[in-house]
């Protein structure tokens, strides 16, 4: 209140002192929440073009997919309303979920091998133990700049059987012939590419969470005469574990996602891949092959619900560990 | 794969749409019986550049129209589709034809099929295979050229390539090429199995087998590749057990377990499960090598095949021979087709009597076809003045030495057995290489694949509003 003293009372001002006085906070409120309110449109308008997309390209393909699949067009009768058959069919269709299993069989080998070796590179690189690491960091992150299709074809054209130049350097080693797009093999295959694919990328992650640990850990750590396989597994890892944890889920979300090394190596072999070898490439093939739009769209939405609720679990564990405060 | 974090997003958004492109391009290997060019997945075409001056090697069709000519868009894609579009536009001044590569195959079809929905942009004249035509038909998209003089074309044409553009008295298309088959095979690896003459009858074919087998354990007489469903059904059609029977409107015959085709089923099952008959993926680099080390003896060819194979062997060069196809009973001369394409005017064009006239010409005449059939395109012709050329018959190729093999693909094309192509052949594609994957893998047999793919096209049909009748 002193400051009421400090101030005199605005010109035309009327009433008592308290009256003044509770005139001038509010003044100096909505002069901060003028401020405030700029500050939020700013804010607005950085964000604004990412809303627009993401509304343009996201929501409203979105609700119109959930709006279709609640319909079926027939070549024979045309458009009609079906209710919730569509996520009938697709819940019962064993083909659909032989494509979930498949591909969270395949995450779970893909992303712990990604995120392991990715570790370890980074790990390296960080202990700055090896020369020209800078270098060999780029030459690392670049499968990451190849686009899937690209290294997809690229891949199929080296362990094409019989033809590429993988499967004819085994054959060559005496070690027979090894078909990599078999029933088989393909899984290993598709893991064997994306994980060259993606490892660079989390690699680069890690490395920059790495970076981020005070050096007087690792000299405390030194001091004390730990090894450098110590300082890496019982220091360093511990302390990047919000990382790897974020990245699992991120990596987990791809996989469940596998779309475009299946859909390429298939042209190279059509029978390598089936109709419903992942849930996109089922989603893909109903609404596009067989033309049941409607009914892609319900496997689509299911799927999203499944990728929502592994998105929904990773958050919670990372707030658990206390993440987001 | 794509990791969704909003660094990734934009990358994720260009992956998925070339993803799409890249598997529309993979369903047409896997679907399109390759018409009229001897390499799978032909995609080769011409691309309109509206920019640049035309040039004698541009692929621009319009150089030579003039400015009051008629205007028709034609979507194709076999190789030398232009050269024969040219051809057209310099000897027809008051009908400009201008040719778009709108994809191969199902990757067209689907492009087609939305234009047609949304009302425009869609061409004049689209290359539509036979097998697809009906899907056209049933949603009313094509133009009945019967109104439209094409009846004249008819005795010019093989009877199967009619029989499969017509209902009736309404014709929907104009046939070009042709797939008939014939038994192609290596005349030394037979001959040193004791077999001289090619096995007139399916079981001469067995017995064949069978003694090659005893020879040399690692040998087969063919290869039957269970996955590929244009090839099967082409056999199917030639033993008399094709499938399906449709001639229009909401009725639908599907018959995978009749008496019929379940004998088919356990004449092909019967040679996998005796290795004497391999199952690799056609056109996979483990066929060639099979037909070229004298592993597999011969193959069940389409009149297109030859041209393709000679680029992928290199060993048997010459050694191979053609004759008519095995057949259900002696002195018979059945064939069936794989493959083939036609050109269809599309519902909505203004220009139909113009668009008539130019698929008349582009599959009925000489001046065509002797582009078609030329080294470029490679097409092998449903035309009949040509199947009858002797200079067309006695064309010899590097594969088939001093034989000459167009003389007994003609007289097949003239022969195909009759099929009728139900309006659900692009759901029956992309469905049948899943449920017959186990017959390669050898974990069912061909006769439960059929049981299978059965239940599961009729409950598709059903679902589409038809009404199914089963097995007969």
């Amino acid at each position: 209140m002193s400051q009421q003293l400090i101030h005199p009372p605005a010109l035309g001002a009327v009433g008592d002192d308290r009256a003044g006085g509770s005139k001038r906070p509010q003044r100096r409120r909505s002069a901060s929440s003028r401020r405030e309110s700029r500050r939020e449109r700013a804010g607005a308008a950085f964000i604004a073009p990412h809303m627009l997309m993401l509304g343009l390209f996201m929501l409203v393909p979105t609700v119109y997919a959930v709006y279709s699949s609640l319909f079926a067009t027939k070549l024979i009768g045309g458009r009609q309303w079906v209710g919730l058959e569509n996520y009938r069919t697709v819940l019962h269709s064993s083909e659909f979920w032989s494509g979930v299993v498949r591909v969270l069989v395949f995450g779970a080998i893909q992303v712990p091998l990604t995120l392991a070796i990715a570790f370890g590179f980074a790990a390296l690189f960080d202990a700055g133990v090896i020369r020209g690491s800078r270098f060999l960091r780029t030459i690392y992150f670049m499968p990451f700049a190849v686009p899937g299709v690209v290294a997809s074809v690229m891949w199929s054209f080296l362990l094409l059987p019989g033809f590429g130049s993988y499967a004819k350097a085994l054959d060559r080693l005496g070690l027979g012939h090894v078909d990599f797009f078999s029933s088989r093999l393909i899984l290993p295959t598709i893991m064997l590419i994306v994980i060259w694919e993606w490892t660079g990328y989390n690699m680069t992650i890690l490395y920059t969470s790495l970076k981020s640990i005070p050096k007087e850990v690792t000299e405390a750590a030194i001091m004390e005469g730990a090894s450098l396989w110590r300082i890496i597994v019982h220091i360093k890892l511990p302390m990047v574990m919000p990382s790897i944890v974020m990245l699992v889920f991120l990596n987990a979300v791809g996989a469940l996602q596998l779309f475009t090394e299946p859909s390429i190596l298939a042209s190279f072999q059509p029978q390598a891949v089936s109709f419903g070898f992942t849930p996109t490439l089922f989603v893909y093939h109903t609404a596009v092959g067989s033309g049941e739009y409607e009914l892609g769209a319900a496997a689509a939405v299911i799927l999203a619900l499944i990728i929502g609720a592994l998105s929904v679990a990773g958050f919670a564990v990372r707030r658990r560990n206390g993440e987001f405060r | 794969m794509n990791v969704p974090n909003s660094r990734a997003a934009g990358r994720v958004g260009m992956r998925r749409t070339s993803a799409l492109a890249a598997v529309a391009a993979a369903s047409v290997l896997a679907l399109s019986a390759c018409s009229g060019s001897g390499d799978d997945a032909a995609t080769a075409g011409s691309k309109d550049s509206a920019s640049s001056a035309p040039t004698s090697t541009a692929s621009s069709t319009t150089a030579s129209c003039s400015a009051g000519a008629t205007k028709l868009t034609f979507w194709g894609w076999p190789t030398g589709y232009d050269l024969a579009v040219d051809k057209f536009n310099q000897t027809h001044p008051d009908i400009c034809v201008d040719l778009e590569n709108a994809g191969a195959a199902g990757d067209e079809y689907t492009k087609l099929s939305d234009t047609i929905k949304a009302g425009s942009g869609a061409p004049d004249v689209a290359t539509i295979e036979y097998f697809e035509l009906p899907s056209f038909e049933v949603t009313n998209s094509l133009v009945d050229l019967s109104g439209y003089g094409i009846d004249s074309a008819k005795s010019n044409e093989a009877s199967i390539a009619w029989q499969q553009v017509s209902q009736g008295s309404h014709v929907y298309a104009m046939p070009v090429d042709l797939g008939p088959m014939a038994l192609f095979y290596n005349q030394k690896q037979l001959n040193a199995a004791g077999i001289t003459q090619p096995p007139a009858t399916w079981t001469d074919f067995a017995a064949a087998a069978d003694k090659l087998h005893a020879k040399d354990p690692k040998a087969a007489i063919t290869n039957f590749d269970p996955e590929s469903p244009q090839d099967v059904l082409a056999l199917m059609q030639q033993y008399g057990a094709f499938p399906f029977t449709y001639t229009g409107g909401s009725k639908l015959g599907i018959s995978f377990t009749g008496a019929k085709q379940m004998e088919f089923a356990k004449y092909w099952q019967d040679l996998i499960d005796k290795k004497e008959a391999t199952t690799a993926a056609d056109f996979s680099p483990q066929q060639w090598a099979d037909f070229d080390s004298g592993a597999t003896a011969s193959r069940l060819s389409p009149a297109w095949g030859p041209v393709g194979m000679q680029l992928s062997i290199k060993k048997t060069i010459g050694d191979w021979r053609t004759a008519t196809l095995p057949q259900t009973t002696a002195g018979g001369n059945a064939s069936g087709s794989w493959g083939g394409s036609t050109l269809a005017v599309i519902k909505g064009t203004p220009h139909a009597k113009e668009a008539a006239e130019f698929v008349k010409w582009f599959g009925g005449s000489d001046d065509a076809w002797q582009i078609l059939s030329g080294d470029v395109a490679g097409a092998f012709p449903a035309y009949v003045p040509l199947l009858n050329d002797a200079t067309f018959q006695a064309k010899k190729l590097p594969i088939t030495g001093d034989s000459t093999p167009n003389a007994v693909f003609a007289t097949a094309a003239q022969n195909v057995q009759a099929a009728q192509w139900p309006p659900i052949m692009t759901a029956a594609l992309t469905q049948w290489t899943s449920t017959f994957a186990g017959v390669t893998k050898g974990t069912e047999t061909l006769q439960q694949a059929f049981t299978a793919f059965q239940s599961q096209l009729t409950k598709y049909a059903t679902a589409q509003g038809f009404s199914v009748t089963g097995s007969n």
